[in-house]
């Protein structure tokens, strides 16, 4: 083991940095761990008990600064202390003329023609901010969840009254007029919209229509609560009147998690006076009696997504560019499935009779849901976190147990930590102990890049499985299967060639819905024929 | 640029001196430290934070780093001006308002129960919105309330500094609950310092525990001296033991000066008619710094907890 440590006499950054830079050192390929702090004694009494003690750090007093790294190769150590100079001259570089106005008020002064408002604050004051930016004509798209049914209903009503879209609370993902807000990403602009309570699920179809050689108007999240019967759909009831006079858009996408009854009675009988094309997909519920012929049922994103682009096709002059790039984008994903079922059966043949369950490890609670319902289809019995099914639920969402699914963003892991999105090492964790686990035989996971999210999650998910290897000294082809499903466009900020590339050096599976992932899961486990 | 308020200590100590002479000590984006040459610290903030012991707010929204303020300037402080020539920057004092750092006991007071069934809520905002990266997860697993069941934390975010530091905490636990108090000092002397952040984690739950025990012993009209003796000893060490801001709150913190928000805090636990409020005001201290709101609430919640337990046999409703 080696040490690399940097000091800062007599130096001050805020408490929300220095956890910053802990996170990116520990993220450092070969650190092992990292401290970083002011020099008092006690401090450096736990430096010293962890064997990460320097001369220099001996000497520091209560009002130095350090940062210490254990690292396992002596040849990183200039890469390490590289990233600690850096990352600490960057605050320096990024607080230089940033403008970033502190009320609403300000900001309206700033620029007096701004109509909409994302607000994420704890839900006590963003009840009175989404208040404040309603009374002030802005549509609200409102990020922050802990909020009462009672006030999400009297914002909503607020709203209506004054022909302002509410969007949440709970609503993560939205694409307004082409700009990606919050956890979104960079798609093609066209003319299919998309109304959705689910978040990943509105990325992904985003995603795949974006493949698929299409693009979107308008994405407008409504807040996972607003299909319930005490909302009563109100968002997602107002902005489908929005999008039906949206001449930009030809088609119409509804998503959320099953919807209550009655409110999805009253959103069909809206679909039945209508003239657009709807694509709607309530993840796992069945089909109703739609009496008009545009309205069309989808059981998976990944068929949504293709569904919605073949009637846009249709919708618009016929366009043999357009309907190729179509056909060839689905064939290549065909091709890829097959392809990756073929290398995955090989895999099975090199693992030990023992392995015989599937875990996925989701960051997007709608995509575990997608693949229970998946792998629940083909007579699977598979235990999860997410509610449904009682018999299936796992006692303790920190254990799997044989076939099992978990939504890692579920409370029960994000109490006072960050999204696995936004900070995977929940999932990281988790990774490293389904690797050890000797029963299991493959592990499904998603990989949502775009806005919001990690700025390297496929590194994250390569660099884990990397260290798992490592650790691994014998019977080193005897582990898990990984299949990622992958969640992203070339547009968007994390690059993602090189996220596949990462991901298959790591040895995993890529693939590009979580239909198809998960199909190639169920392939493997009912090769061993134990599902 | 112009003072919006100012603390009165801080206002007296300038009036008197005619010169001060000091020299920037830290700087963040909307504040920053000088450190005059008699070593005390004058915080000046922008308007977006609240008041503090020993600093002046401003007029507007600032961003220092961007106006070029760095660590290691020289301060001038004279005739109601501050001056950092190197910048060119003043700060005009004149028509600052004062503001009085001192405790705000509470006169129409809350029920014991009342009280009780606070914590509890404390107890769940930390659950729930608090960060864990310092030794929160530490002193949720002690489960102190004897009414209540307490949560079980997770075991998933009991980091390193926890697992150092629990010995000796739960020691000072264990001495805070049986009344020996100079034993119970001498431990929070040893664990000064301890912890990430700029205001170690360690000294951020000692501020809640100080503050927590002045306002509860004023709250049960009992003239014991709890607070100032544990405030008294843990002074003595405290100065080469931590970090120069951290020393100037847990000074402060000893007489039950803080500021602004987490007196508010205090406040709403110990009044009647203010639960509505609690949360909120615990969810405004809970975003100070990385982890430092969690810190100072769970020791907020810490000392409240060991004093309901230590007077439980007492009336339900306190007199003043």
């Amino acid at each position: 083991m080696f040490v690399a440590a940097e000091i800062k006499k007599n130096t001050y950054y805020d408490s929300v940095y220095l956890m910053r830079i802990t996170k990116e050192i520990e993220k450092t390929e070969g650190v092992i761990d990292v401290l970083v702090g002011m020099g008092t004694e006690l401090n450096k009494e736990l430096v010293s008990s962890l064997s990460m003690m320097t001369k220099e750090i001996e000497s520091l007093g209560p009002n130095d600064f350090f940062v210490v790294a254990k690292i396992k190769r002596e040849e990183i150590m200039g890469v390490v202390t590289k990233k600690i100079d850096s990352l600490m001259n960057e605050k320096k570089k990024n607080n230089v003329k940033e403008h970033s106005p502190a009320t609403l008020d300000s900001a309206l002064k700033y620029n007096p023609e701004i109509n909409f408002a994302l607000i994420s604050l704890p839900g006590e004051y963003a009840i009175e901010e989404a208040k404040k930016a309603l009374e002030k004509n802005l549509h609200v798209m409102l990020f922050s969840d802990n909020i009462s049914v009672e006030k999400e209903i009297e914002l909503k009503l607020f709203a209506k009254q004054k022909g302002l879209l509410m969007m949440g609370p709970d609503c993560g993902t939205a694409i307004i007029n082409g700009i990606p807000l919050a956890f979104a990403n960079e798609v093609s602009r066209g003319n299919i919209g998309i109304i959705s309570a689910s978040g990943t699920g509105a990325q992904e179809v985003s995603v795949l229509i974006d493949k698929l050689g299409s693009g979107i108007s308008q994405l407008i999240g409504t807040g996972g609560r607003d299909l319930k019967d005490e909302i009563g759909g109100i968002t997602m009831i107002q902005a489908i009147e929005a999008l039906e006079k949206d001449e930009n858009t030809k088609i119409i996408v509804l998503i959320s998690k099953p919807p209550s009854e009655n409110v999805a009675e009253k959103i069909f009988k809206m679909l039945n006076n209508s003239k657009k094309n709807y694509v709607v997909n309530f993840i796992g519920s069945e089909s109703k009696n739609v009496s008009n012929s545009k309205t069309h049922f989808a059981y998976s994103l990944e068929e949504t997504a293709k569904m919605a682009v073949e009637l846009a096709n249709k919708s618009t002059v016929r366009n043999k560019e357009v309907d190729a790039k179509c056909k060839k984008a689905i064939e290549e994903l065909k091709a890829k499935e097959k392809e990756a079922i073929a290398s995955a059966k090989n895999m099975v043949g090199n693992l030990s009779v023992q392995r015989k369950y599937m875990r996925g490890l989701f960051t997007g609670g709608t995509l575990a849901l997608e693949a229970m319902n998946i792998l629940r289809g083909r007579g699977m019995e598979v235990y999860s976190n997410l509610a449904g099914d009682e018999r299936f639920i796992l006692s303790n969402a920190n254990d799997s147990y044989r076939n099992a699914c978990v939504d890692l963003g579920d409370d029960v892991f994000t109490r006072g930590r960050p999204h696995p999105m936004i900070e995977p090492s929940i999932r990281n964790e988790r990774l490293i102990k389904e690797i050890r686990d000797e029963d299991v035989l493959v592990i499904l996971m998603d990989c949502v890049l775009g806005y919001g999210s990690h700025e390297n999650p496929a590194g994250e998910i390569a660099n884990t499985l990397n260290l798992a290897k490592k650790d691994m000294t014998n019977e080193e082809n005897d582990s898990p299967i990984i299949v990622v499903s992958i969640i992203g466009t070339n547009k968007d900020p994390q690059n993602l060639k090189e996220s596949i590339i990462d991901l298959e050096n790591a040895g995993a599976i890529v693939v590009f819905s979580t239909a198809q992932a998960t199909r190639i899961v169920a392939e493997i486990t009912k090769s061993i024929g134990e599902c | 640029m112009k003072a919006k308020k100012i603390c009165n200590r801080l206002n007296k100590a300038i009036e008197e001196k005619k010169n001060i002479y000091g020299f920037i000590h830290s700087v963040h984006k909307r504040a920053f430290n000088i450190m005059t040459s008699e070593f005390k610290l004058i915080s000046v903030m922008n308007c977006e934070h609240s008041m503090a012991p020993c600093s002046l707010m401003l007029d507007r929204e600032e961003n220092f780093v961007s106006l070029g303020i760095e660590q290691g300037m020289r301060v001038i402080i004279f005739e109601e001006l501050i001056d950092i020539p190197q910048v060119s920057l003043a700060i005009d004092l004149m028509e600052a308002q004062p503001w009085d750092p001192t405790p705000k006991f509470v006169v129409d007071k809350a029920k014991r129960s009342e009280i009780a069934e606070r914590i509890a809520i404390v107890e769940k905002c930390i659950y729930e919105f608090g960060r864990f990266e310092g030794i929160a997860p530490l002193v949720l697993r002690v489960n102190i309330r004897k009414s209540g069941e307490g949560f079980v934390h997770s075991q998933a975010n009991y980091n390193k500094y926890c697992k150092f530091i629990e010995k000796k905490f739960l020691r000072l636990i264990d001495h805070l609950q049986e009344d020996r108090l100079k034993e119970a000092a001498k431990i929070a002397k040893k664990i000064m310092g301890f912890g990430p952040g700029l205001t170690p984690s360690v000294d951020d739950v000692l501020v809640g525990i100080m503050l927590s025990l002045i306002y509860f012993l004023h709250y049960i009209g009992e003239d014991r001296l709890e607070a100032k003796l544990l405030s008294e000893e843990v002074l003595k060490a405290v100065k080469n033991e931590t970090t120069a801001v951290s020393f100037k709150m847990l000074t402060f913190a000893s007489k039950g000066e803080t500021n602004e928000d987490i007196r508010q805090l205090l406040i709403d636990i110990f009044s009647n008619n203010r639960k509505e409020k609690l949360i909120k005001s615990l969810k405004k201290v809970l975003t100070f710094g990385a982890s430092s709101g969690t810190d100072i609430i769970c020791g907020i919640y810490l000392g409240c907890s060991i004093m309901i337990n230590k007077y439980e046999v007492k009336s339900d409703v306190c007199s003043s």
